[in-house]
C-alpha cells in the first residue's frame, strides 16, 4: 500500500465516522425542526404551527387551515428522508465499529446526500408556505360599527426560539450543504481507494469490483 | 415508468393545458363531500363546463390551487366556498377556474389498490430488484430514485391550497338596530343585531347631559338589547340647561370581548297640548318631566235669552295640579251653566304660558 493510499484510508475512516454521525444528527435535527412548533399564536386565535402539524383554535372552534394541511402532507417526504438519514447513519456506524464492510453504508449515505440536495429546495418551499400562512393568523378583530367601538381582540404570531430561527433558509442551506460536502468527500475517498486497489491487481480490466474491507 | 409518466403528465396539468387533473384532497374545507386523502379526478372546464353547485379546481398559480364549490357568478368573477367553511372565498377571476371535479375516489379505495399494485409489481420484478440491491454500485441511485418518485408524486398530487383566514373563521360583529326612549322616559332601550357574539353584562353606564355626566344603571332584558334605567334627575337637568339631546354611554361585556357604545337621543321640549274632550279639559304633557299647572280658573257662563247677554254663573279656582311626564291629565268641568272658560297657567322654559279653552255643555 502506497503512502498516499494509506493517508486516504486513514482519512476515509475519520470521514466515515464523521459523516455517519452527522447523518444521524442531521436526520434527528431536521425531524425536530419540522415537528416542533415554529410559530406560536396568541390572542383570539390560539395555538401553534409546526411544519408537520398545527393546532389552532378561534374562540374554542378549531381552525382548519388548508394551506398548512397541504404543507403537512408535503413535509411527509422530508420526514421519511430524515428517518432514512438516521438509519443510514446508525447502520454505517455499526458496520464501521463492528469491522464489517462499511462501503455499503457510505453508498447509503451518499444516496441520502443526493436526495437531501434535492429536498432542501422542497424544505425551503414548505417553510415559505408555512410562513406565509402564519402571517395570516395575525388578526385584528377590533372594529367600529354602528353599535360603537367593538373590542374583540387581536391575535399575534410569535416565532418560537430556537426552532423558528434554526429553520431560516441560511441555516437550512448551511447544515444540508455541509452534509452533502462531507458525504461527497467520504464517497470520493472511498472511490479513490477502490481505484488504488484495482490498479494494484493486474490485469486491471479483469478485476472484479471490490470494496474496502471486503 | 408508466406511473412516473402519469405523475409527470398530472404535474404538467398545473402548468399548462391538460384535459385531466388529479388532486389529493388534504384539507377539511370540503368535508364531508371530500375527505382528506380522497383522490379527485377533474376534467378541464373547456371540455365539460361548470356552473353553480359544481366543485371546481381553481389555481392562482401552478402551486396554489383550491378545490371548492361554486356558489355564485359575479360579472366575470366566480365566488366559491368550501362546504365546511363558514364564509365564502374572495371572488376569483373566471380564468382561474381550470377543472371541474367529476369523480372522487375515496382513500379506502385507491390507497389499498395502489399498495396491491406496488406489491404485485415488486413480486413480479423480485429478481431484478434483488439484483439491483445486491449491486452496490447502484444503491445510491436507487435511494435517490425512490425518494424522488415519492417526492414527485406528493408534489404532483398535493396542490397548496389558496387560503384566506376570513373564509375559515366567522368574525363576530354587532350593529345597532335602534335606540329609543320608552314612555314615560325612565328607560332607554338599545337594540342590536348580533352575529356570533352574545351580550353578557353591562360593565358601565352613564348619560351625558350637556356638560354633566350622570351615572345610570342598565340591564339586558333580551339577548340582543340593553335597557338603560334613566335617573330622574337626567331630564330635570336637561330641562334646566335647555339641552335638546342627551348621550347614553354603555360599556357592555360580550362573550368575545366588549363594546363601548355612545348613542345620542333628541329631546324635543314642547309646550303642553291642551284640548277639550266632552266636559273635560285634556292637558297632555309630551315632555319627560312633570309640568306643574300653577294656576287654574273655571268660569261658568250662561246665556240670557231675554237680555241677550252672557253672564258669569260662577268662577272656580281649583288647586294647581301636576301633569306627569308623557301623560295626560283630565280636568273635569261639571255642567254649571251652558258653557265654561277654563284657563290654566304654567311655566315653560322660563316663560309663563297661559292656555284658555271654552267647553260647551250642551
Amino acid at each position: 500500500m502506497s503512502r498516499e493510499e494509506l493517508i486516504l484510508v486513514r482519512r476515509l475512516r475519520k470521514l466515515v465516522v464523521l459523516a455517519s454521525a452527522y447523518s444521524t444528527f442531521l436526520g434527528a435535527y431536521i425531524t425536530y425542526l419540522i415537528t416542533a412548533p415554529i410559530y406560536l399564536v396568541d390572542g383570539v386565535i390560539k395555538g401553534y404551527v409546526a411544519l408537520t402539524h398545527h393546532e389552532l383554535v378561534f374562540y374554542g372552534t378549531p381552525v382548519r387551515h388548508d394551506a398548512l394541511v397541504s404543507a403537512s402532507f408535503l413535509s411527509l417526504s422530508i420526514l421519511a428522508l430524515n428517518t432514512y438519514l438516521v438509519f443510514a447513519g446508525v447502520l454505517t456506524l455499526y458496520l464501521f465499529f463492528s469491522g464489517k464492510n462499511f462501503n455499503v453504508g457510505v453508498k447509503w449515505l451518499f444516496g441520502g446526500a443526493l436526495t437531501l440536495l434535492a429536498f432542501s429546495g422542497l424544505l425551503l418551499a414548505i417553510i415559505r408556505i408555512v410562513s406565509a400562512a402564519a402571517t395570516q393568523l395575525s388578526l385584528n378583530l377590533n372594529q367600529v360599527t354602528s353599535a360603537g367601538a367593538l373590542y374583540l381582540g387581536t391575535s399575534n404570531v410569535y416565532t418560537v426560539y430556537p426552532t423558528g430561527y434554526l429553520l431560516s433558509p441560511l441555516m437550512i442551506l448551511v447544515v444540508t450543504q455541509a452534509y452533502v460536502v462531507l458525504v461527497t468527500a467520504t464517497y470520493l475517498h472511498m472511490a479513490l481507494i477502490d481505484e488504488y486497489r484495482l490498479a494494484r491487481q493486474p490485469p486491471y480490466r479483469e478485476t472484479r469490483y471490490r470494496v474496502v474491507g471486503s | 415508468m408508466v406511473v412516473l409518466a402519469f405523475f409527470v403528465l398530472i404535474l404538467l396539468s398545473r402548468f399548462t393545458y391538460f384535459p385531466v387533473n388529479l388532486s389529493l384532497v388534504t384539507g377539511y374545507s370540503m368535508y364531508p363531500s371530500l375527505k382528506p386523502g380522497d383522490l379527485l379526478v377533474s376534467l378541464h372546464k373547456d371540455i365539460i363546463g361548470y356552473g353553480v353547485g359544481d366543485v371546481v379546481v381553481w389555481c392562482s398559480s401552478p402551486t396554489y390551487c383550491t378545490v371548492h364549490r361554486v356558489v355564485e357568478f359575479r360579472d366575470s368573477y366566480v365566488v366559491t366556498k368550501g362546504d365546511n367553511n363558514p364564509s365564502e372565498d374572495p371572488p376569483v377571476p373566471e380564468s382561474y377556474v381550470r377543472y371541474k371535479a367529476v369523480l372522487v375516489i375515496p382513500s379506502i379505495v385507491w390507497l389499498p389498490a395502489c399498495l396491491i399494485y406496488v406489491s404485485l409489481h415488486l413480486i413480479r420484478e423480485k429478481e431484478k430488484i434483488l439484483g439491483l440491491l445486491k449491486d452496490f454500485r447502484n444503491i445510491e441511485l436507487l435511494v435517490f430514485s425512490i425518494f424522488m418518485v415519492i417526492n414527485l408524486a406528493l408534489i404532483a398530487l398535493i396542490p397548496v391550497h389558496h387560503f384566506t383566514i376570513e373564509s375559515a373563521i366567522t368574525k363576530p360583529s354587532i350593529s345597532l338596530v335602534s335606540v329609543e326612549i320608552l314612555d314615560p322616559g325612565s328607560l332607554i332601550l338599545i337594540r342590536y343585531s348580533t352575529q356570533h357574539v352574545s351580550l353578557l353584562s353591562v360593565a358601565g353606564c352613564s348619560i351625558e347631559v350637556g356638560n354633566q355626566v350622570i351615572k345610570c344603571s342598565a340591564y339586558i332584558p333580551a339577548s340582543d338589547s340593553v335597557a338603560v334605567v334613566v335617573p330622574p334627575e337626567t331630564y330635570v337637568t336637561a330641562y334646566k340647561d335647555r339641552v335638546a339631546s342627551l348621550k347614553t354611554l354603555v360599556n357592555l361585556t360580550l362573550d368575545k370581548g366588549f363594546l363601548v357604545g355612545s348613542y345620542s337621543l333628541q329631546i324635543l321640549w314642547s309646550k303642553l297640548t291642551v284640548s277639550v274632550s266632552n266636559s273635560s279639559l285634556v292637558v297632555s304633557n309630551p315632555n319627560y318631566i312633570p309640568v306643574n299647572i300653577t294656576y287654574a280658573r273655571i268660569t261658568y257662563m250662561s246665556y240670557d235669552e231675554k237680555a241677550r247677554t252672557h253672564k258669569v254663573v260662577q268662577v272656580e279656582e281649583p288647586r294647581g295640579f301636576t301633569v306627569p311626564p308623557r301623560a295626560t291629565y283630565k280636568l273635569l268641568v261639571d255642567g254649571r251653566g251652558e258653557y265654561a272658560y277654563v284657563m290654566i297657567k304654567y311655566s315653560f322654559m322660563g316663560e309663563e304660558v297661559v292656555e284658555q279653552r271654552r267647553i260647551d255643555f250642551s
